[in-house]
């Protein structure tokens, strides 16, 4: 059987109707060895499933987790359940999970790194998807690197709930089953015979001068360049002290304005979420380790889209010359965020015409795993992509 | 493009010092440094070996380095060729720290920076050792700690007593040994507290137990450095001065009185008690068994306490025959108890307005096997002090009981009064005892009269009132005996649940009476009168006592003139006359 890759997407609110169509749309009748199932939090999540399951061979693996929205082929949006599958020969998929992951997120990544070794394929990628909302998820990452090591790029992203931070659920099983978890982590170890290529791009560009971090403790950064870091944080961009009185509007502000932090590879995005004026501290998504160079990052609506484009191109250029088949995307909920629904649609129509008529899907998450070189491999505000060949 | 930050290495410096052992430093070491270069691989060498990998496994790295960490570059499956950079670490070269990235060889700033991340993890890992043998050193020093003290502590429970502190008997002894040995004179002090036990029925053991250690504590106050307090058992003391003779040793014993005697305050009260003490004092050259030296100190205790509370007495040699002669007593007790050589008499109680009989006092006698009467006076103090008392006033009960049953049969408002002595009054199980005498013969409570002696009341008369209330309480009617001859206090004789007024003999020394003998027995019949208590007076020998004690108008009256304590088969015919 020839190998496939298909993308379906429904925006119904009956639950197993919007199931049983988006599956069709991306099955269109074939078996599939890998479906990803991806949906908007308040569908009814058993009944949806059951409509996937039925579809399905006995050998197919489902994954998937609740989002801040999905895209598949020309289609973006909030609410919506969308179905990424691939079948047909060469595919070899093999999957771990680990539970109750949050006070263990380097032994959960180590576990379920486990099943890359049970594959064998010519070209091998790890697949990990997680709850969103364990911590410091780049333990997670160093725990899975520590198995898999520098032969094999690990990718993923991690489950959203529409930006609410209360809950993420997770899906796991079969034909015969489908488990929705919680706190956990799931490995799925990909192998192909042909090439696989990753993408990783955010579109983002430094502002102003660098700055070394002198202080912080995880993803909470007290001081930059030896002065408290929300004094920095106000004066880089022109705020007064009166912009802490509204949080809620302080943090869409300074959503737009990430730290970066310099790699090998280009700027690490760490998203600040909001600021403490008791220790005057302000706080990122993801760790910022002390003695990083950082810079306050900005972008605009034109730059966000190049980074699309650009992950995009890097993932097919992965491919050495081999026609794609598909595309998966792991892109982050904050650039949904800053490009609004019109902006959203034309990063699509961008990655679109990247691809030509390759489908493509995936989801926005609440951070993204992208481990191609050296050994550091949670971003965020970036986009995530696998092409396959 | 990486920067060289000091922070980076601070943190850095920071990570890998904190870790516990050498394990977990170069782990965490190769897992920073090849996060910081960002690196693929990163590796810690020792010996030409992978001790631990990053990124890579440790086998598979091994092969491909070939054992030569200064490889430049190496290849490996599914990956880029991967360019390597070491740095020595360790001021006698412990090993390598190794990172290995693909695409792109480390820069100088960044070998510069792997260099620094060695020394680093050279001098952490030099720190861990002198660390953890220190660490070693100290659990090693603090458990050989612990075991000493343990032992420390086991001897010591031995050899001190752990309510007071004090040294027990075995310590005592030991240290005395040594002095006796020495030739100068030393003198032994046994202590025993007076009223102690009262002290404990009534306050509780807790009570009992903070009084003893504050009395330790006054002993210690009362002894120069070199002497030694101990603490026996129970309620016993000891105390050993050196280089003093007997002479010199009184006066120490009577601070000690004086110190015991000051109030205690335990529990919120003032607790009065005292001492008495014995002496006992080596003071030749001659060899002496210590344990002899405190058993001499012990019997002149004994003598001491026998001679009333607070006193010294210095031991005598022939204290040793009185002794002696105490412990045979005290066999011979247990045996004429075991073979029934006990008895009783019964002395009439004589109603002095018409002559007519109104009750019996039961008294109780030794018959030994040789046929000799022992006195009530030779052996009940002993019986008191050995506890037989208990078992004999048992005895005493059942029997007269008995016999007052029998002669109730044809006389049935004769009275019964029986003696209580001061330790069958606290026995918590007298009281069962009398009522089960009363419901055994059928002896109406009113029909018996539970004698007490004034001095066993005013021991300790709240504890006293305690116990005759439970007495009061069966029914029975409640004497006090040779009233006159203790202490009494007035306010308690008021509060006494007593019935009876059992005057002295004492009063009426005199075979004429004279007007003081008189008055004085008006007085206290009037009292008695006063009280609702009714009067006995003890010791009629003469007829002019009795025509006296009638017109004072004492109720009942006992003596040789009115009846002698007889057997109870002789005494039917009088009584029933």
């Amino acid at each position: 059987m020839t190998r496939w890759f298909g993308a379906g997407h429904s925006t119904l609110t009956d639950p197993a109707a919007a199931g049983a169509a988006a599956a069709e749309a991306a099955f269109e009748g074939r078996e599939p060895v890998l479906a990803f199932v991806f949906c908007s939090v308040g569908y009814h999540v058993p009944e949806m499933l059951d409509e996937v399951r039925t579809r399905v061979g006995p050998e197919t693996v489902i994954v998937g987790c609740t989002t801040s929205g999905q895209m598949t082929t020309g289609q973006a949006g909030g609410d919506g359940v969308a179905v990424v599958a691939l079948g047909g020969e060469g595919f070899d998929v093999r999957t771990r999970i680990a539970r109750s992951v949050t006070p263990r997120l380097r032994e959960a990544g180590a576990e379920i790194a486990g099943c890359l070794d049970e594959v064998s394929s010519p070209h091998r990628v790890l697949l990990m998807m997680a709850d969103g909302l364990t911590g410091n998820q780049h333990e997670m990452v160093r725990g899975a690197f520590s198995v898999v090591g520098a032969a094999a790029p690990l990718v993923g992203g991690c489950a959203g709930d529409d930006l609410t931070y209360v809950r993420t659920y997770q899906f796991y099983g079969g034909r015969d089953g489908v488990e929705i978890l919680t706190d956990v982590a799931m490995g799925i170890a990909l192998g192909s015979d042909a090439p696989l290529g990753v993408g990783m791009a955010h579109g983002w560009r430094k502002q102003g001068d660098a700055m070394v971090v002198t202080r912080s403790r995880d993803g909470r950064v007290f001081e930059l360049d030896g002065e408290p870091a929300l004094d920095v944080l106000l004066r880089r961009l022109g705020l007064d002290e009166s912009a802490l009185d509204d949080m809620a509007a302080f943090r869409d502000r300074i959503f737009l304005h990430p730290l970066g932090m310099s790699r090998r590879s280009g700027e690490d995005i760490r998203v600040i979420h909001g600021a403490d004026p008791s220790d005057r501290s302000v706080l990122c998504l993801a760790d910022v380790p002390q003695g990083a160079l950082t810079w306050f990052m900005e972008s605009d609506h034109d730059a966000l889209l190049d980074g699309a484009r650009e992950s995009a191109a890097q993932a097919l250029d992965g491919l050495d010359g081999h026609q794609a088949l598909g595309l998966l995307a792991f892109d982050c909920a904050g650039r949904r965020t800053v490009l609004g629904d019109e902006g959203v649609q034309q990063e699509i129509g961008v990655i679109g015409k990247e691809l030509g008529d390759v489908p493509y899907g995936g989801f926005y998450t609440n951070g993204e795993i992208a481990r191609l070189r050296g050994s550091l491999g949670m971003h965020h505000f970036t986009l995530v992509t696998l092409a396959l060949a | 493009m990486n920067h060289w930050s000091t922070h980076q290495l601070t943190e850095f410096f920071a990570a890998v010092g904190s870790s516990q052992d050498e394990r977990s430093a170069t782990m965490v070491a190769m897992e920073r440094a090849s996060e910081v270069l960002e690196a693929e691989v990163g590796a810690v060498l020792v010996d030409g070996r992978v001790e631990v990998a990053w990124g890579i496994r440790g086998d598979e790295l091994d092969a491909a380095l070939g054992g030569d960490p200064g490889t430049a570059t190496i290849g490996m499956a599914g990956n880029d060729e991967l360019f390597v950079a070491s740095a020595r670490f360790g001021s006698k070269h412990r090993g390598d720290l190794l990172v290995a990235r693909a695409g792109e060889p480390l820069s100088p700033e960044e070998r510069q920076l792997l260099q620094a991340m060695a020394q680093t993890l050279g001098l952490a890992l030099d720190n861990i050792k002198l660390l953890s043998a220190e660490r070693r050193q100290r659990v090693e020093r603090e458990r050989e700690a612990a075991e000493r003290l343990a032992l420390l502590e086991s001897l010591r429970e031995a050899r001190h007593d752990s309510l007071t502190g004090l040294p027990t008997r075995v310590l005592f002894l030991e240290v005395l040994e040594e002095k006796v040995r020495g030739g100068t004179p030393t003198s032994v002090l046994f202590i025993d507290l007076d009223r102690f036990k009262a002290v404990n029925d009534s306050l509780g053991h807790r009570a009992g137990d903070d009084l003893l250690a504050h009395v330790a504590d006054r002993i210690r106050h009362c002894l120069r450095p070199g002497d030694v307090g101990a603490r026996l058992g129970g309620d016993e003391f000891a105390v050993l001065l050196h280089d003093t003779t007997a002479d010199e040793a009184v006066p120490v014993a009577q601070r000690l009185i004086e110190a015991i005697r000051r109030p205690f305050p335990i529990f919120g009260r003032d607790v009065f008690i005292g001492a008495s003490v014995g002496i006992a004092t080596h003071c030749d050259t001659a060899p002496v068994d210590p344990g002899d030296l405190l058993g001499n100190a012990d019997v002149a205790m004994y003598k001491a306490k026998k001679e009333g509370t607070g006193k010294v007495v210095v031991f005598a040699p022939q204290m040793h025959a009185e002794a002696l002669a105490r412990l045979t007593l005290t066999s011979d007790l247990q045996r004429a108890l075991a073979h029934g050589e006990f008895r009783l008499q019964y002395q009439p109680l004589i109603r002095l307005a018409d002559g007519a009989t109104a009750g019996v006092e039961a008294l109780v006698r030794w018959r030994r096997p040789d046929g000799r009467y022992v006195a009530p006076a030779d052996f009940v103090p002993m019986a008191e002090e050995n506890g037989l008392i208990m078992d004999i006033g048992r005895w005493v009960l059942l029997e007269a009981g008995a016999q007052a049953a029998r002669w109730r049969e044809t006389m049935p408002d004769l009275h019964l009064n029986v003696n209580v002595s001061g330790r069958q009054l606290t026995d918590p199980g007298f009281a069962a005892d009398v009522r089960l005498m009363l419901t055994e013969f059928r002896l109406p409570p009113t029909a018996v009269t539970l004698e007490l002696t004034e001095s066993v009341l005013m021991n300790d008369p709240a504890g006293a009132i305690a116990r005759l209330t439970d007495l009061k309480a069966l029914g029975v009617r409640l004497a006090v005996d040779d009233f006159g001859t203790g202490y009494s206090s007035l306010s308690y004789l008021q509060r006494l649940p007593v019935d009876e007024l059992k005057i002295d003999q004492a009063f009426i020394p005199h075979a004429e009476p004279t007007a003081e003998d008189l008055a004085v027995i008006r007085a206290v019949v009037e009292m008695a009168r006063a009280l609702r208590l009714r009067t006995v007076i003890e010791g009629i020998e003469t007829e002019a006592q009795l025509a006296a004690m009638r017109r004072l108008g004492c109720d009942l009256g006992q003596g040789f003139h009115l009846c002698r304590p007889a057997d109870p088969e002789r005494l039917l015919s009088p009584v029933a006359a």
